[in-house]
């Protein structure tokens, strides 16, 4: 069976820099497939690069065995490729529906429809709603975004990026700055997301080895490790990249 | 995280408490991203007045006015010519034609978030087209009117297919410099345009293939106002539609509607030559009432001022606009004679004033109507 | 280069109008690179300059002295127009670029209209100040003396200017601010002193172009139009990054503008826009924008 993603020797990074180096690894359909290593390590750069907000200088990235590489991001957005950020990119003058509405009008098709007022189309503003309250934010589907707290934002963001009806969804850490509560709620929602892969870039380690199917970590811009959950997180290296030379005690029990 | 009363919308009278202006985003004009928003918070659709505080219900005005309110001003219009001299009938006439050209740019900028200092071109080529077409081929006005339309999109479509690519103030430099070309081009084409003396001697227009010629002024007014009130309406249309969400996304978030899957290319080109077909349009009409048509007519001016009457209107609001129009060649064109001339002056000291006090111009004047769910 | 010495004067104009262009130029550049406000009433401050010379020079011969203190004036009008300006924008700096241009293109309005209800509707010329006003003769060719001050002058005003930006510490500042605004603030800059007096900086030069240009351009409503537009063309050409650009951008506009008049009239101001255009489709870095493919 084909990779839902698959990258492959994929270099990249910001100005003249190679942050990233010939990273290869595969995701498989369904998968949870976690991306760590400790701070620099390029995993927010991966992301931007298979999203197409970066430009590649080598490799490729393929979508279900299709080459994206070099095609614009809206061209992969729409091939099911869908990213959640860290930093929510939300549409402040309008409310959460309506924020996800937006998203769910493309996934439609309906963006370029020019007749018909808005508030007609009621197969859009279902949608909307649906994913609103799957993320669970529907009691607070009529507010404005300026009112809602971070972990809030990133739920929006997450109802959006659902709302694209993606394949392959990107996580850029998805629990960071978000209450134990809401990290609860957010592992509730990824059982929940069964026809779709996901791939993960987390700090929290609990998380990742609790939820993962797969792990690939990321040393300095390249993979170090990539493999199962319970043989990435015994293997030396991996230790070492995150704690140094030097120490005996295990990262993870 | 919120700090004090969450404040609740939704529901038939809930005025919601409004965004809160966007950070200072120094890196970009018109910025994307956080902040978002060309020039502050625009409206998107209708949204309340930030004066309201939040949870306050507010009786929204009835529906009955909103719908019959613009007929009322429309049917006050039409009966000018009964009761008051040509001049003022024909200044009317003027009022309505320029109304068109500045609701297309209020399309372009406040609704799409594509500021331009350059919608005087199709304007301008509108006008010429229907000079000509009124000189060589035919006096009756629809058909100058389409040919103008046509003009002016045909010169949107070749403009825009290099020109929308850019953001901001890239944008809104090369409208400037495209619409200068155009301009410079109608001052040297004399053979086609007359050069700087223009086009003059037009006849009257008919409407009727077998009509009579309107020499009165109030016809001509009936006229314009209904074609105005037209591509008014299709501009309103356009804007309620999925289409001018699209459009508001893309002015208050472009990179986000990229990653949301939206090529934002497309849109962005299509209302372009959208608002160059209004403009054109536009254009016929004031030759129609002008009957002579100069490169006057594509001077930077004329756009500088479109813009102004879109910031005193409201940006995005549409009709703000269409009233910002009127206002605009009320005080710089037909009160300058009694102002011993400096209609200039008062424009410019009104329009800073806009600027500093109201910034969601003329429109955010109006109690909070209910929002209208997108 | 038969062709060269045949048009020899012509080309000396270019290059006295480049230099008149970059005076005005470098204050728009600055405003916009450093401050990202782009001032629309920067032309009517060349334009107030322009009838301030009017004023003290216009009519008969005038001296040095009267061009000395228009000179003066005009720095004392540009101080006084930039910093109200600065303060005029800080209250709109929060509501975005758009709104700033704005105010500024209001404030144009309101100026350029009050000089003509002073100065009334007609064209002025400004007679050349002094032995200036004569002509003289190289290399068997005359031209008329003023151009070549002008172009001593305006180079003058280059170095001084390349000095400040790029020599001092108040220049590596505005230099810091252009590549990367945010940090700056960071650091606890971008108080108002260096807000007004970077705006003050750049409407000084504009003023003083005015004077320098008005026996050239003289005096005229609508001058402020055309005045601005060509410093938003030598601006994208020659991009908001560095003086030189700037510096190379007026010489190239100037001369497209004075060679195109004479020798292809009819292509002149295409030539100019042409170039705008192209320019913005090429190289779009104005205020640290870019263009964004389909």
């Amino acid at each position: 069976m084909r990779p839902a993603l698959e990258v492959d020797a994929l270099t990249g990074g910001y100005g003249n820099s190679f942050t990233l180096n010939q990273v290869s690894f595969q995701v498989a359909p369904g998968a949870r497939h976690a991306v760590i290593g400790p701070n620099g390590a390029g995993k927010s750069t991966l992301f931007h690069l298979i999203a197409g907000t970066l430009p590649q200088r080598g490799g490729r990235v393929l979508l279900s065995g299709d080459d994206v590489s070099g095609r614009p991001e809206p061209v992969r957005v729409r091939s099911g490729l869908a990213m959640t950020t860290q930093q929510p990119r939300l549409f402040r003058t309008l409310t959460v529906a309506e924020n996800v509405a937006m998203s769910a009008q493309r996934a439609h098709g309906t963006g370029m429809r020019m007749i018909r007022a808005v508030g007609h189309d009621r197969a859009v503003q279902r949608a909307a709603l649906d994913q609103v309250a799957a993320v669970g934010l529907y009691d607070r589907r009529d507010d404005l975004t300026s009112t809602l707290s971070h972990g809030e934002r990133r739920q929006l963001d997450l109802a959006m990026a659902l709302a694209t009806n993606p394949r392959v969804l990107l996580l850029d850490e998805p629990t960071a700055g978000v209450s134990a509560a809401s990290t609860a709620q957010f592992i509730e929602l990824v059982g929940t997301l069964t026809g779709l892969t996901l791939v993960i870039v987390e700090h929290d380690l609990d998380l990742v080895f609790g939820l993962a199917t797969q792990v690939t970590v990321l040393h300095q811009g390249t993979v170090l490790a990539d493999g199962p959950p319970r043989l990435v997180r015994a293997r030396a290296e991996v230790q070492q990249a995150y704690l140094g030379d030097g120490v005996n005690e295990s990262l993870f029990y | 995280m919120t700090a004090g009363p969450r404040p609740q919308g939704g529901g038939a009278f809930g005025a919601r408490h409004a965004a809160e202006p966007p950070p200072l985003d120094r890196g970009a004009f018109g910025a994307t991203g956080v902040s978002g928003t060309l020039g502050g918070d625009t409206p998107a659709l209708e949204q309340t007045n930030p004066a309201q505080s939040p949870g306050k219900a507010v009786a929204p005005s009835p529906r009955w006015v909103r719908r019959v309110g613009p007929l009322m001003v429309a049917v006050a219009v039409a009966a000018v010519p009964f009761g008051f001299v040509p001049t003022i009938t024909s200044a009317l006439t003027r009022m309505a034609a320029f109304a068109v050209l500045v609701v297309s740019l209020d399309l372009l900028t406040g609704v799409a978030g594509m500021p331009s200092l350059g919608q005087a071109a199709p304007w301008g080529v509108g006008g010429y087209a229907a000079a000509l077409v009124a000189l060589h081929v035919s006096p009756l006005a629809p058909v100058q009117l389409v040919v103008a339309a046509a003009a002016g999109g045909a010169l949107a479509a070749a403009i825009g297919w290099l020109a929308v690519r850019l953001r901001g103030l890239n944008f809104l430099m090369i409208t400037l410099a495209l619409a200068e070309l155009v301009h410079a081009l109608a001052n040297q084409w004399s053979s086609l345009t007359g050069g700087s003396n223009g086009l003059v001697g037009l006849p009257f227009i008919r409407v009727l293939p077998a009509g009579p010629p309107l020499v009165a002024t109030g016809y001509v007014l009936w006229y314009a106002l209904a074609v105005a009130i037209v591509c008014i309406a299709i501009m309103v249309a356009i804007s309620r539609s999925a289409f001018g969400r699209t459009l508001r996304g893309i002015r208050d978030n472009e990179d986000r509607m990229r990653a949301l899957g939206y090529s934002t290319f497309w849109p962005k080109y299509v209302v372009f030559c959208i608002a160059g077909v209004m403009a054109g349009a536009a254009g016929s009409l004031w030759v129609a009432q002008a009957q002579f048509v100069s490169p006057g007519s594509l001077e930077f001016e004329i756009s500088a001022l479109a813009l102004m009457a879109v910031v005193i209107g409201g940006r995005g609001t549409l009709y703000g606009p269409a009233l910002g129009a009127a206002l605009v060649v009320l005080v710089r064109y037909e009160l300058s004679p009694y102002l011993s001339g400096r209609g200039r002056l008062l424009l410019g000291a009104v329009f800073v004033l806009v600027v500093y006090l109201l910034p969601r111009g003329l429109a955010g004047l109006r109690p909070a109507p209910r929002r209208v769910r997108s | 280069m038969v062709w060269l010495i045949d048009n020899f004067i012509t080309v000396v104009d270019g290059v006295a109008f480049g230099l008149l262009l970059f005076t005005i130029a470098i204050g728009l550049s600055l405003i916009l690179g450093v401050l990202d406000v782009l001032n629309l009433a920067h032309g009517a401050l060349y334009l107030v300059g322009a009838y301030v010379a009017v004023q003290l020079l216009g009519g008969r011969t005038a001296s040095m002295w009267a061009y000395l203190l228009a000179l003066i004036v005009a720095v004392v009008i540009g101080l006084g127009a930039g910093t109200g300006l600065a303060v005029m924008m800080r209250p709109l700096a929060r509501r975005g670029h758009l709104d700033q241009a704005l105010a500024s293109l209001g404030v144009a309005l309101v100026a350029a209209d009050l000089l003509s209800a002073v100065f009334g509707n007609e064209v002025h010329t400004v007679p050349a100040p002094g032995f200036l006003a004569g002509k003289f003769t190289f290399l068997g060719y005359t031209y008329p003396a003023y151009r070549i001050a002008v172009i001593l002058l305006g180079l003058t005003l280059a170095v001084v200017v390349y000095l400040v930006v790029e020599r001092t510490r108040i220049g590596a500042l505005a230099r810091a601010t252009v590549v990367d605004g945010p940090m700056v603030r960071a650091m606890g800059v971008d108080t108002r002193p260096f807000v007004a007096g970077l705006f003050a900086f750049g409407t000084v030069l504009a003023c003083v172009g005015g004077v320098m240009g008005a026996p050239i351009l003289g005096a005229y409503p609508g001058l402020d139009q055309y005045v601005l537009i060509l410093g938003l063309v030598v601006v994208v050409v020659g991009g908001v990054d560095s003086v030189l650009g700037t510096l190379f951008g007026a010489l190239v506009i100037g001369q497209v503008e004075v060679l195109g008049v004479s020798l292809l009239p009819k292509f002149a101001s295409f030539l100019v826009f042409a170039t705008m255009t192209g320019a913005l489709l090429l190289r779009p870095r104005i205020s640290r924008l870019q263009a964004v493919a389909a």
